[in-house]
């Protein structure tokens, strides 16, 4: 057994290696774009984020599960994305159709 | 091999998978391999489960169970995907076995303490993994509220809440979702 778990452990050391970096993060802002493949975000502060969705992108409201089709221009939307070297890819899309309070602009 | 270096992010080969496997079922005394669940199924003990493995498990193998998280994915061997056959094959007896005392050179620990048979948290867990191939995405959706948080990441949270619920929400500092 002890031979064993030794050469697994060889083998561990000796897989060829590869590199990348990628990470998760959120995007919240104003839909201004919807495309077949991609919505299109306006950040509070101001800037404009391109965002890819897949097959594999979930939709909720704010209270439940939801679908794409529901998610309109105007909509508040808080992305989770994955990011690598292509940008950003949505792995939930949360949304909310409530309009500005008073005295938000 | 020497201009590469060595890297965990590398799938294993089946040659290594195949002698992995065997070693690990090697580890299992008989006894463990055929021991039946203690714990009575009922929904009580699968959300005390499912809200155990949010804290404690799903930072590896996320809560759907699909081990794609940052740390999951890039762990060696990979953290392996629990609703596929490769571990529901597993008996009830070999998965409470892994839970309590970890498998050796991979980046499961042993979660158990003192006695196995006293180990009730890790039998509930094994009723929850047999519940990961059917479990709905209202059930992951409540599972982030017991998912382990930083500070920084709940106030990020409240802040999200309060853009949803139509404030002005200056863009929070990112947390460190490396």
């Amino acid at each position: 057994m002890r031979r064993l778990f030794g050469i697994l452990f060889f083998l561990a050391l000796v897989s060829p290696g590869a590199w990348a970096h990628e990470g998760n993060a959120h995007v919240m802002g104003t839909v201004t774009d919807i495309a077949a493949d991609h919505v299109v975000v306006q950040t509070p502060d101001s800037k404009t984020v391109t965002i890819k969705t897949t097959a594999k992108t979930s939709y909720r409201t704010t209270k439940e599960t939801s679908s794409r089709d529901a998610l309109k221009v105007g909509h508040r939307v808080v992305a989770e994305v994955t990011k690598d070297a292509t940008g950003m890819t949505a792995s939930e899309l949360r949304f909310s159709s409530v309009p500005p309070k008073p005295g938000s602009h | 091999m020497f201009s590469t270096g060595f890297s965990a992010k590398e799938e294993p080969g089946a040659l290594e998978i195949m002698m992995a496997r065997q070693a690990r079922h090697l580890a299992i005394p008989l006894s463990q391999r055929s021991a039946t669940n203690p714990i009575p199924a009922s929904p009580a003990i699968l959300q005390e489960a499912m809200q155990h493995f949010a804290d404690h498990c799903a930072t590896c193998h996320a809560n759907d169970g699909s081990g794609k998280t940052a740390i999951g994915k890039n762990v060696y061997p990979k953290a392996p995907d629990l609703r596929l056959a490769d571990t529901q094959s597993l008996s009830d007896g070999e998965l409470f076995f892994v839970i309590h005392n970890g498998v050796r050179f991979t980046g499961m620990p042993a979660w158990g303490k003192g006695k196995p048979e006293e180990d009730q948290d890790s039998w509930k867990l094994v009723h929850f993994i047999r519940h990961l191939p059917t479990i709905t995405a209202d059930e992951l959706e409540e599972m982030k509220r017991y998912n382990p948080k930083t500070e920084r990441e709940r106030e990020e949270e409240a802040a999200f809440k309060r853009f949803l619920g139509g404030e002005d929400v200056a863009p929070p500092a990112p947390a460190h979702h490396h």
